[in-house]
């Protein structure tokens, strides 16, 4: 790039030019500073004037030769010293305009018309034609006629030869301008495109630059994503997790599932297949119990199922459709050691709503498994050794307190009925205990049939009413006005109101009340049995706890109440698996207020499906 | 036949408790013979020939509830009333006696006139059913 513009004033970027041609143009004067242009005329013109000086070319007219000189002299210097460079073009246009101006008053000066020093006048006028536009031709055609004519209209003694001369030394000159320019402005036009083009290139260089930079980032974002994604699956040593293509082929195999399932991962991805994992008969079971109709024939997990092997369609359950499948199953190791697991199925998010694959996360449930079996282990020993111990105490105390032959005096049947009572606590605590144990295993149902809610209510009345007496509890019920009959396990029901019932009595002081009401509400269609003392109450705080296992209130301990804190969640588990709820409100030494809602459904609309069952 | 008293084997790991069934056998008006375990139930059977079972369902060796099955499945003893007596009460226990076969299954602690009282009910109902269907 040079650091003056050419001729013209290229509006852009300018093309690199070759030696040669930078060297071409700067002997036209076409090329470099101002200064630069102006050297080859300037030369020209000094070579003229030393011309002038010798015989061959006279001197006619001192003064325009002189002043000729000066006048080229000062554009020199002037191109030389001022920083005319900056100017506009038509503004440094005056420099070769005056140029032309000198040309015509060195030819007054050296003969007038006959002049030889005419063609001078090709150089400004070259460079005032070599730009773009019309401007620099004109001015020069212009100024040509003038400078050549102008001598002419001065100097009446030219002759009609000479005039005919000067006149076609303008057009040749004039014709020279119009070809340089058109020359010019075609040249300019064929190297903007190609500026411009090179623009182009350079824009969609510097594009593809930019996506380059922006897919780099991109993919160490992705790779960053996948290494986090992957070191969180590395991280993971509990759990195995196993993730696979949409067919059960292992591509994800976790440390993890290495531990587990005793496998390195370069063995599992790639050939395995999911279910190669599994026990084979569990995968069969699974997908006869999901497709009855394929029971009796002869199947093995790799049988062609509904477009997979059977035994996947069983893993992946209801996975296959989107939603949560978590199933308990037995891995088979290489050394044949077999893991119970649970298993969580996932499917994997595709782009396009395929299936891109699934995720197995499999939680070893052995330890889970052996302590829930320690737990039962217990739960039955502790049922039949305190039962068999108990029952040969209660039988032989009846058999004492009846025998007929021998009878005992009045005291030692007291004596013998403390026994009896306590014994009988004894055994409604393991039961109790069974119960609860029951209950957290869920293996507690009930054995429905149609039951008076009233009557039930009032047997645990009935069977609690002496010991309310011998604690001088005033025991009062509130029957209900209409028959209420529920669809009920009446056993545990009745349990459920002699757990209330005691608890009331228990917690009420000499000299209270209990009062148990009944309410129903065919709109809301429940019916509601409360159990109100006038007792110790419930701190606040505590009622949240009250249905935790072996909870007690610190009002129970603080008074020495004795109690397990097992009745409160036998309570409510039965009422919960009736469907019901119970409420408490309490205020301590105010008294508690136990509401147990059960579902019912009126007799006078749909009475029946209150008892109905399947 | 009919001039011996009915006679119930009771089979309980636990002496105790063995007394106490006899007393609710003997209250029943019947004979009592007195085994310990599973496996001498299956002996004694044969050679006692007895009217009724009481079988404890854990005992150590042969339990209640494979001694209920074994005599079930032989024609000899197919339809003799059988009475499990166990500490476990809850719903699948029960019911695994049912599968099993008994006539009736008995929760610990039982009480001694209450036992009495179902023998009799459990040999009549066997002794009428029986007698009317085979």
């Amino acid at each position: 790039m040079t650091d003056a513009p050419p001729t013209v004033a290229a509006p852009r970027e300018e093309l690199p030019l070759t030696a040669r041609q930078s060297l071409a143009l700067r002997m036209f004067g076409l090329e470099g500073s101002l200064f630069q242009r102006q050297l080859p005329f300037a030369t020209g013109f000094v070579v003229a004037a030393a011309f002038s000086l010798t015989p061959a070319v006279p001197v006619t007219d001192p003064l325009p030769a002189l002043l000729s000189v000066v006048l080229v002299g000062l554009l020199v210097a002037a191109t030389l010293l001022l920083p005319l460079d900056r100017l506009p073009p038509a503004a440094r246009d005056v420099i070769p305009v005056l140029e032309i101006v000198a040309v015509a008053l060195l030819r007054m000066g050296t003969g007038g018309a006959e002049s030889p020093f005419t063609v001078l006048t090709f150089l400004p006028v070259v460079q005032l034609a070599g730009q773009r536009g019309r401007r620099g031709p004109t001015v020069a055609i212009v100024l040509t006629l003038l400078g050549v004519l102008g001598p002419w209209f001065l100097d009446s003694g030219a002759t009609p030869i000479e005039l005919a001369r000067a006149a076609f030394v303008a057009v040749v000159v004039s014709i020279t301008a119009v070809a340089v320019n058109v020359l010019v402005v075609r040249a300019l036009g064929r190297a903007d495109a190609v500026v411009a083009l090179s623009q182009v290139q350079e824009t969609l260089l510097a594009q593809t630059r930019e996506d380059a930079a922006r897919l780099r980032v991109a993919t160490q974002r992705l790779r960053e994503s996948r290494d986090l994604a992957n070191s969180v699956i590395d991280a993971v040593t509990e759990q195995a997790i196993v993730g696979t293509d949409p067919l059960g082929v292992v591509q994800v195999f976790n440390p993890g599932a290495e531990r587990l399932l005793g496998i390195t991962r370069l063995e599992a991805v790639g050939g395995r297949h999911v279910i190669d994992f599994h026990a084979p008969a569990e995968l069969v079971d699974r997908y006869v119990a999901m497709h009855p109709e394929a029971a009796g024939s002869l199947l093995e997990p790799r049988s062609p199922g509904d477009g997979l092997p059977i035994g996947f369609e069983a893993l992946l359950g209801a996975a296959r459709t989107g939603a949560a499948e978590v199933r308990d199953w037995t891995y088979v190791r290489p050394d044949g050691r077999t893991v119970p697991v649970s298993v969580a199925v996932t499917r994997r998010a595709a782009h396009a709503g395929e299936d891109s694959g699934y995720i197995f996360v499999a939680t070893d449930i052995s330890q889970q498994q052996e302590s829930s079996r320690l737990k039962d282990e217990f739960v039955s020993l502790i049922s039949h050794e305190l039962r068999t111990p108990l029952s040969s105490i209660l039988g032989y105390l009846e058999l004492t307190l009846d025998d007929e032959e021998n009878p005992l005096s009045a005291e030692q049947r007291e004596y013998l009925g403390v026994v009896e009572r306590n014994a009988n606590r004894l055994l409604a605590l393991v039961g109790d205990l069974l119960f609860a144990a029951q209950v957290e295993a869920g293996r507690f149902s009930l054995a429905r049939s149609p039951v008076s809610v009233g009557a039930v209510v009032a047997e645990s009345v009935e069977s609690l009413r002496q010991r309310a007496v011998t604690g001088d509890v005033e025991l009062r019920l509130e029957p209900l006005a209409e028959e209420v009959e529920l669809d009920a396990d009446r056993v545990r029901l009745g349990q459920a109101f002699d757990n209330l019932l005691s608890n009331a009595i228990k917690f009420t002081p000499p000299g209270g009340a209990v009062t148990v009401g009944l309410s129903s509400d065919a709109a809301a269609g429940t019916v509601t049995i409360t159990f109100t003392d006038t007792g110790i109450g419930i701190p606040e705080a505590e009622i949240p706890h009250l249905w935790e296992r072996f909870f007690r209130a610190s009002t129970a301990t603080g008074k020495a109440v004795p109690g397990t804190g097992l009745g409160l969640p036998i309570v409510r588990a039965i009422v919960q698996a009736h469907g019901g709820t119970i409420d408490v409100r309490s205020t301590v030494g105010e008294g508690t207020t136990f509401a147990v809602a059960l579902p019912w459904s009126p007799s006078g609309t749909d009475g029946d499906a209150a008892v109905t069952r399947p | 036949m009919t001039d011996r008293p009915l006679r119930v084997l009771v089979a309980d790991d636990e002496a105790d408790l063995r007394a106490l069934v006899e007393v609710a056998v003997r209250r029943a008006g019947m004979e009592a013979v007195l085994v310990a375990d599973g496996d001498a139930v299956l002996a004694a059977v044969a050679a006692e020939r007895p009217d009724a079972v009481v079988l404890d369902v854990s005992m150590p060796g042969t339990g209640g509830i494979e001694v209920c099955a074994r005599l079930r499945a032989d024609p000899a003893t197919a339809d003799l009333p059988i009475m499990l007596l166990s500490a476990a009460v809850h719903e699948a226990a029960v019911q695994a006696g049912a599968d099993a076969g008994a006539d009736a299954y008995v929760g610990k602690p039982f009480g001694v006139r209450d036992l009495a009282e179902r023998l009799r009910v459990l040999v009549a109902t066997r002794a009428a059913g029986g007698g009317g269907d085979d």
